[in-house]
């Protein structure tokens, strides 16, 4: 790997090392993420496969999005990149949001 | 004062560019190519729309059947009418506007994806094909709002082509406004903020947002839709554990901010005409540009008031109260409007007359629109004919009046002539006295009980839908009367020059029609695009006639629009 | 003029005329892409949506169909997808360091997970289907097959356009200057990725 790379965009200063907690990890913080998510779903899969509780379901709800705001931040480089980018993904998100809720609430049997 | 702007470039003004067909008829990344393509593709279904819906006023003048033989041919003429007219006129055409005059107001060579452009335009000819074909194979018979179980079982198989029709056609206003969205972010001229936008391209901005957001609700919904017809799934067929509720509000999710994803560009054409042919600057500038993301937003909170008769009681509460508040913003803008031309040197052009008419009319829908936000009255008159009143007073009363009067404002601009503006004001009177003709007795057709979307109705009714026929008459009679008056200036029109209006947004800053790249060097935008009547803006207005030629007299034997009394 | 001057803090990129450069043309392409993206969340909100009410309305009829349901085959899947996630950003990585190879090498393992992943689906649709859970006549099922090959159908246009954009880097059109073609791509194929993190989540462990 060459080290003469610009740094014309945020998200070039990728390290090939993280210190994640004070602990200092030979991996780029892609592959650290992408760790995460791997135990995250072994989790997961252990939750969901057991019998269900009346928390298994928001468990679960809570790891995905972790999962995906993981992907969103780092692969997806909203972390670093133009707020507009967020607010582009954010506004869609609620509206979707929404009218899940309300889908979800408007008992399926016609009045 | 130094800092007079002007357009800069060079001396000589640029060649003027000819117009031929052939350009038109083939794959061109033009913006400005595009845009007319669009307009003359939606010019046409208009026609076709119009046929239809003529011929639903034929056959409603008499109480029985009569120019139809079945109730179901009834059924799929208004079906076809509801969706060619606002999947296939109304919104390309406000594409149509927003294509050619998104780039030229923000001084860019072109949008932001060219290639992209024109790949949403060239999706709409085979959609529209795919409706009209429709019509052949088991027409569609559940109207525009496509409600199952009448889609799903009582219609023939061209109900999936109209559906995939209208899928092609979302894919392309979504490509169409992430375009908008992208080019008027990121390719504005310098000394331009968002705040000194032309408010034109503030309303394509609102629309395009409430396009990105809100038509993909439609594909999921018509997604379904095609499977339940097509693969067997039963989304919608209760009797096999779909829902058919979920229909309904789905489709509303998209199709309540559709509405103003009709005729927000509209009001963006009303206030640009309205302060121009006014002479004077728009008044609440910012109030106007905020209400349309405003209206926007609230769009998408009012759908389930299309639904009080089929939501729990409960539920409905909420969004009576939506409704009502989104006519705030909307009365923001009337007012904004009215206190602009208010004083102003107005000048009856055809445009002004149209964009006049908009805001009579549009006031009128408006108030119908809060009267059936409230529960107690909706139920009274829910799917009558007060409804079919209310939204033709929005959509052709504002939409339409909208788009007449961005065409004559605009035609100058895109072909170089003028339009005849005796035809033009013989056009306003006609469409305005048989709009109302056609459209107010409805109202009371409404009221009294008639029903929308039936063929027989009963006798007490004849006297108020032989009016509405008679006046759809003439209204049909004037939209060929635009039509010709297009053509005919096409090639007698008088030679409109750079900027016969004396407008300062930057679209006039140049030949007529552009050159291939708009601009000559890059154009310095007036500081405040709406800032008549002072005397920097006549110095910007002269040195624009100067540097691009004024427009010649009229001919003979056709009327030349009103001169500008002053800036 | 003043006045103009205040409204100018407000940008957040320079304006720019034309697509002349690269970075520009670049944010133009990012943007376009998320807001892309923005409309696509929609779209899946609906089927999802569709899935839900059913999911909490008739619970029992979906733990009745999870029985049949392979999760060990499902949750290698994710992996597959996970995994094709980190590879494609690993790609990006290389080429803003200027390393051809590497992109190529990366993009060509996301290429690789994806159709595995596609295949799978396609050996979970077989078994699922002799357990006598069909597109039609089975209320889970056409909820199912409806999502999931809608995700499917995403996932194998992203696997073409890794195969368009190893065609792209071979023939050296990126660098360490200009690589927003691989970024844009890989907005696209994270957010695929991220879709699945829910479905995988809704319809196998919910």
């Amino acid at each position: 790997m060459s080290d003469e790379h610009n740094t014309l965009d945020a998200h070039d200063d990728v390290k090939d090392e993280t210190v994640l907690f004070g602990i200092t990890i030979p991996f780029p913080i892609y592959t650290v993420v992408f760790g995460a998510l791997a135990v995250l779903t072994v989790i997961e899969v252990l939750i969901g496969t057991a019998e269900h509780g009346s928390l298994t379901i928001p468990v679960l709800f809570g790891i995905a999005v972790a999962k995906a705001v993981m992907v969103v931040l780092f692969y997806m480089h909203l972390r670093t990149d133009n707020r507009i980018f967020s607010i582009v993904l954010l506004i869609p998100l609620i509206m979707a949001i929404i009218s899940i809720i309300f889908l979800l609430i408007v008992p399926p049997v016609a009045y | 004062m130094a800092s007079i702007s002007v357009p800069a470039g060079e001396t000589s003004a640029p060649q003027q560019p000819r117009l031929r067909v052939s350009d038109y008829l083939r794959w061109s990344v033009d913006h400005k190519i595009i845009g007319v393509q669009y307009m003359v593709t939606s010019l046409f279904f208009f026609l076709v729309g119009g046929v239809l819906a003529l011929t639903i006023r034929t056959e409603l003048l008499t109480p029985q059947l009569d120019v139809l033989q079945t109730g179901q041919q009834y059924n799929t003429v208004l079906s076809m009418h509801g969706l060619i007219m606002i999947f296939l006129w109304i919104i390309p055409m406000m594409a149509g506007f927003g294509n050619y005059l998104v780039p030229l107001m923000l001084g860019a060579k072109d949008m932001a994806f060219p290639w992209l452009n024109a790949f949403a335009f060239w999706l709409i000819p085979p959609a529209g094909l795919l409706m009209l074909l429709s019509w052949f194979i088991g027409p569609p018979e559940a109207g525009w709002t496509m409600y199952p179980p009448l889609s799903t079982i009582f219609s023939g198989d061209g109900q999936v082509l109209a559906a995939l029709g209208a899928h092609l056609l979302g894919i392309s206003s979504i490509l169409g406004a992430i375009n908008f969205l992208v080019t008027i972010r990121n390719m504005r001229p310098k000394g331009m903020g968002y705040f000194q936008m032309p408010l034109f391209v503030w309303a394509m901005t609102a629309t395009s947002i409430l396009v990105v957001m809100a038509t993909p609700f439609l594909a999921g919904a018509l997604t379904l839709l095609i499977l339940d017809k097509v693969a067997g799934t039963a989304f919608f067929d209760p009797a096999n554990g779909g829902d058919v509720l979920l229909w309904q509000n789905i489709f509303w999710f998209y199709s309540h901010p559709a509405v103003y994803i009709m005729v927000l560009p509209g009001m963006g054409i009303l206030s640009e005409v309205l302060s121009i042919h006014s002479r004077k600057p728009i008044f609440g500038y910012k109030m106007i540009a905020l209400s349309s993301m405003a209206i926007g937003g609230i769009g998408f909170t009012v759908w389930a008031h299309h639904m009080f008769t089929s939501l729990q009681p409960e539920y409905r509460l909420p969004f009576m109260i939506t409704s009502m508040i989104i006519a705030v913003p909307t009365g923001i803008k009337i007012f904004s409007w009215l206190g602009t031309i208010w004083m102003g040197k107005i000048r009856f052009t055809s445009a002004m007359l149209f964009s006049l008419g908009f805001l009579s009319m549009f006031v009128i829908g408006g108030i119908t629109g809060v009267m059936l936000a409230v529960i107690p009255f909706n139920l009274h008159v829910h799917d009558t004919y007060f409804v079919v009143a209310h939204f033709h007073f929005v959509l052709f009363g504002g939409s339409v009046f909208a788009i007449y009067s961005g065409l004559y404002h605009w035609y100058p601009k895109i072909t170089g002539r003028m339009m005849d503006e005796r035809i033009g004001r013989w056009q306003f009177w006609l469409t305005y006295i048989g709009f109302l003709l056609t459209f107010f007795p409805m109202h009371f057709a409404g009221i009294l009980g008639m029903p929308r979307r039936v063929a027989v109705y009963a006798p007490e009714f004849q006297t108020l839908n032989s009016l509405s026929s008679a006046g759809s008459a003439v209204l049909g009679f004037a939209a060929l009367l635009l039509i010709w008056n297009m053509y005919k200036s096409l090639y007698v029109g008088s030679i409109a020059g750079a900027n016969p209006w004396r407008a300062l947004t930057l679209e006039w800053a140049t030949t007529s029609p552009p050159p291939a790249h708009n601009f000559v060097g890059d154009p310095v935008p007036f500081h405040d695009p709406y800032g008549y009547g002072s005397e920097e803006a006549t110095a910007y207005l002269d040195e624009i006639d100067q540097r691009y030629g004024k427009g010649s007299p009229a001919q003979p034997g056709s009327a030349a629009a009103p001169q500008p009394a002053g800036d | 003029m003043s006045e103009i001057t205040v409204e100018q803090t407000h940008h957040e990129a320079p304006p720019n005329h034309g697509h002349a450069s690269p970075h520009a043309r670049a944010e133009n392409l990012k943007l376009a892409m998320w807001l892309y993206l923005g409309s696509e969340v929609i779209i899946f909100s609906v089927l999802i949506g569709a899935y839900l009410v059913f999911r909490f309305n008739y619970p029992e009829l979906v733990r009745a169909a999870q029985e049949s349901i392979n999760v060990a085959l499902v949750g290698l899947n994710t992996f597959l997808l996970l995994g094709s996630s980190w590879a494609m950003v690993m790609g990006l990585l290389n080429i803003q360091r200027g390393n051809r190879d590497g992109l190529v090498r990366w993009i060509g393992l996301t290429a690789l997970m994806g159709t595995v992943f596609v295949a799978l689906q396609g050996v979970e649709y077989t078994e699922l289907a002799h357990e006598g859970i069909a597109v039609y006549g089975n209320e889970f099922g056409m909820r199912f097959y409806a999502m999931t090959a809608f995700h499917g159908f995403h996932v194998i246009i992203g696997v073409l356009w890794a195969l368009f954009v190893i065609f792209n880097a071979r023939r050296g059109n990126y660098s360490a200057e200009n690589y927003a073609g691989v970024e844009v791509f890989g907005l696209y194929w994270h957010f695929v990725d991220v879709v699945w993190i829910f479905l995988f989540t809704f319809i196998y462990l919910f």
